[in-house]
């Protein structure tokens, strides 16, 4: 039948306007107009609570650096959301021995002077770091003391050799920041703090002591051109100031926000605030041989088990810390590979303290010195100290608090004359596994142990024992039930760190490594 | 006069090495950097060549030998954290805290100077109560406060100048201000007495009876005398500024040596901590020696002795 003909018509209009329209939607072609896909734009200012030292990242392994190096360097591994060590310069990594790590580079990373970042480069950072560049630092980093060195196999493979079985040498290496051998040997060492050169998401534009240091992207990064073009890490010393910075505009993100303004800051309609778990963990060390004297009674495993009954850490983190902290079972943070969670923290039970008290011979309790530092890793260590200290005259434990400047409180713990009770706190930002919370505290051998049991020794030799994480995890357990049971410390919580984030700020997630990644941030348009 | 600019400027000199022997006395018997220099991780060894490295396993009276024969080579040694010379990493930060401590101390005699002047002249008018008022408020109001509360108002409130930070004059303004009130409170409650003291001399009633115009009276000749008193007291503030900059460059985050003073006593940084205080005990000096030459130009008494 033949069609009419205003039946054909807008069969045909309809046909032009489909056309037009699928023509609208359709792909932009290679080479004409892109769609928004402009270079890295906008700016953004972090604040720094402290000086950045260097910039070279080989020279000392300062975290408060870490924001600048992470921005400018690459390393072979980088840490997720967990923690755990991820392939990052390197594309995989295995152990072909216990004591030799292979890694095989991607072949797509340049530094920005051009020079390829290949195994020539990791092996030149490896023996750098392992060198004096800094007359103050005659050794390396005792994170890198158990690295032989390392071997070119090929172009891009390279492997690293360590002096003993270290089934933690991933993490050690997320700090390593990979430098350009060509260049450090045209401008010399010690130019290079001042005319740093990596491979980064971000490339080095200036730096004025105290006051800032400016980066830019680097649109040629093989992960993609960050979104943010110019980065500033402002230094401003003093908390309030900082947060006053936040709400006037002229920070975009302040770290280490004080616990007190975070509900403030949310309210506010420039900006919120976030949270995130800390690494760290603060707890009251017990010293019972202190040369302060008054700890015999923490001799005994049941007393030291009762100031844990004792203290009631839900009301600290609820009234202290307004909530942000995890109450754990020992000390290592509950992102720590091999944190046993089936294992119980010590729960608040003043009667059951004091009869563990009166069976060990206290029944009245006793008197004890305590001391807190006034500042430091702990957030609110006064307030913390003294509520426990409430907390343990509610059994009978009477203690008498003194309160230290930081660095006197260290020399105090470095020359072993702190008192049977005091505040302290671990953890570091690469702190990936319980090992280093318990080794450094508690092994016999490490320098800022109090502790000397052979079986606590024992089960902390046995966790290293091998590489493989899967055969690590019931040693751990182990090491964890004994530490717990034998109450060396009264163990608290884990720290949350809290943030100050403008609004203007569409996407950032804090990550427990303390660094800020800002290639990872975008801003809203 | 050469006589006593010369004795002056002999005891000078004493009065640095004095202060630079206290304080690193004091800083050597009661802490050990190395301490807060080793990692967590660190072994019994690596603690132990730090020590060597940085010439602290000598005994005491060795390493202030080497301090005495480094001050007069002006070899002031290498700052602990920073790796790189002391007298460089201070000298870096000494125009930031001369700015702030000059710029404060600009605003101190500018405001305070007319003050005074009018509180004494118009003595027990409501100008002169209100005047007093204020700086009595002034003298109170410590940097901590103050400094904060600044920021809050002038800076998050009302925007019209920056939180913090160093480099452009609307920088300075809030902190200079904040190191100024104090200052400016003790410097406009002095000229007011003197001058006060001043107008009741005789010579003020010759002065006037001559039929000299009260303004001629006021300031050539009373205020000329009053200012003998204030000029010694500028002078010491100048040093009291410049180590109250200390809290005030910390609340602002401004560049000075009054925040790497504090910072490097927090981390025991003997060199940095020990130049730092040579310095500043130099200009300290310096600055009170110029305030006794002024002094001998405007009192010609003090020039005969």
């Amino acid at each position: 039948m033949k069609s009419s003909p205003s039946r054909g018509s807008t069969a045909a209009v309809l046909a032009f306007v489909v056309v037009l329209v699928l023509g609208a939607c359709a792909p932009a072609q290679p080479g004409a107009q892109q769609q928004s896909q402009t270079g890295p734009e906008g700016s953004i200012v972090i604040a720094a609570p402290q000086e950045f030292l260097f910039i070279d990242p080989n020279v000392g392994k300062y975290s408060t650096d870490s924001n600048v190096h992470a921005a400018l360097f690459d390393s072979l591994v980088d840490l997720d959301k967990d923690m755990r060590p991820q392939p990052s310069a390197a594309e995989s990594i295995k152990s072909i021995s216990p004591t030799v790590w292979q890694f095989k580079l991607r072949k797509d990373i340049k530094f920005t002077n051009g020079e390829a970042l290949n195994a020539e480069s990791v092996k030149f950072t490896v023996e750098r770091v392992k060198r004096s560049i800094n007359p103050q630092y005659p050794q390396p980093h005792p994170d890198y003391a158990g690295i032989v060195g390392a071997e070119v196999v090929d172009e891009f493979t390279v492997n690293i050799t360590t002096t003993a079985p270290d089934p933690f040498l991933l993490g050690r290496l997320v700090r390593m920041y990979l430098v350009p051998p060509k260049y450090i040997a045209q401008i010399g060492e010690s130019t290079f703090n001042e005319k740093p050169v990596g491979s980064g998401p971000y490339t080095f534009v200036e730096r004025v002591k105290d006051s800032h240091v400016k980066l830019t992207a680097n649109v040629a990064y093989w992960g993609g051109a960050p979104k943010i073009k110019d980065v500033t890490f402002r230094i401003l010393p003093q908390a309030s100031t900082r947060v006053s910075a936040l709400r006037a505009g002229e920070v975009d993100i302040v770290p280490n926000l004080p616990p007190d303004e975070f509900d403030a800051t949310n309210k506010l309609d420039c900006c919120t605030a976030i949270g995130r778990p800390s690494v760290r963990s603060p707890f009251v060390w017990i010293y019972p041989e202190s040369p302060q004297g008054g700890g015999d009674s923490l001799k005994d495993r049941r007393v030291r088990q009762a100031l844990n009954y004792a203290v009631n850490k839900d009301n600290i983190v609820r009234f202290v810390l307004g909530g942000h902290a995890r109450i754990v079972s020992t000390v290592p943070a509950l992102s720590a590979y091999g944190y046993d969670k089936d294992l119980a923290p010590y729960p608040y039970d003043p009667e059951k303290a004091k009869r563990l008290l009166a069976e060990a011979g206290v029944p009245n309790g006793f008197t004890v010195n305590f001391e807190a530092p006034v500042s430091g890793i702990t957030i609110k260590p006064l307030e913390v100290a003294q509520a426990i200290a409430a907390d343990l005259a509610k059994v009978g434990v009477k203690v008498n608090f003194k309160q230290m400047e930081f660095a006197a409180y260290v020399q105090e713990k470095d020359k072993k004359a702190v008192p049977p009770l005091f505040l302290w706190s671990w953890g570091g930002a690469d702190y990936v596994d319980v090992d280093p919370y318990l080794r450094g505290t508690l092994y016999s051998k490490s320098r800022f142990s109090l502790t000397n049991r052979p079986d606590l020794d024992a089960l902390i030799d046995a966790s290293v024992a091998t590489v493989d994480p899967e055969k690590r995890l019931a040693p751990l357990k182990a090491l964890q039930r004994h530490v717990h049971e034998e109450a060396y410390f009264i163990f608290l919580y884990n720290q949350e760190d809290l943030f100050g984030v403008s609004k203007r700020i569409a996407s950032w997630t804090p990550t427990a490594d303390e660094i800020v990644h800002v290639e990872t941030i975008t801003l809203k348009k | 006069m050469t006589g006593f600019l010369i004795r002056r400027a002999i005891g000078s000199l004493f009065a640095i090495l004095g202060v630079s022997s206290v304080v690193f006395v004091i800083l050597h018997l009661t802490s050990d950097p190395a301490a807060l220099l080793v990692p967590q991780n660190a072994t019994e060894a690596d603690y132990a060549r730090i020590r060597e490295t940085l010439g602290l396993d000598k005994p005491l009276p060795l390493q202030y030998l080497a301090f005495l024969s480094g001050l007069a080579t002006g070899n002031f040694g290498n700052s602990y954290r920073y790796g790189g010379p002391a007298l460089e990493v201070v000298l870096e930060r000494v125009p930031a805290t001369l700015m702030l401590a000059s710029v404060a101390l600009l605003i101190a005699i500018t405001v305070a100077v007319p003050v005074g002047v009018l509180s004494a002249v118009h003595r027990r008018s409501s100008l002169d109560r209100l005047a007093t008022a204020l700086t009595s408020l002034g003298q109170a109001m410590p940097s901590f406060w103050l400094g904060p509360v600044l920021i809050v108002v002038v800076a998050v409130t009302l925007r019209w100048l920056p939180t913090s930070g160093g480099g452009t004059l609307a920088h300075v303004i809030l902190p200079a201000i904040t190191l100024a009130i104090q200052p400016l409170a003790q410097f406009a409650r002095i000229t007011r007495s003197e001058m006060i003291e001043s107008l009741s001399r005789d010579y003020v009633r010759t002065a006037h009876s001559k039929g000299l115009a009260p303004s001629v009276i006021n300031v050539r000749h009373a205020l000329r005398n009053a200012a003998i008193p204030l000029v010694t007291l500028v002078g010491l503030s100048f040093g009291t500024l410049l180590s109250g900059a200390i809290i005030t460059e910390t609340i602002f985050g401004w560049p000075g040596v009054g925040r790497l003073m504090i910072q490097s006593i927090a981390f025991r940084d003997f060199p940095v901590v020990q130049t730092a205080v040579v310095l500043i005990a130099t200009i300290f000096v310096a600055v009170n020696f110029a305030v006794d030459v002024v002094y001998s130009y405007i009192d010609p008494r003090i020039r005969l002795r």
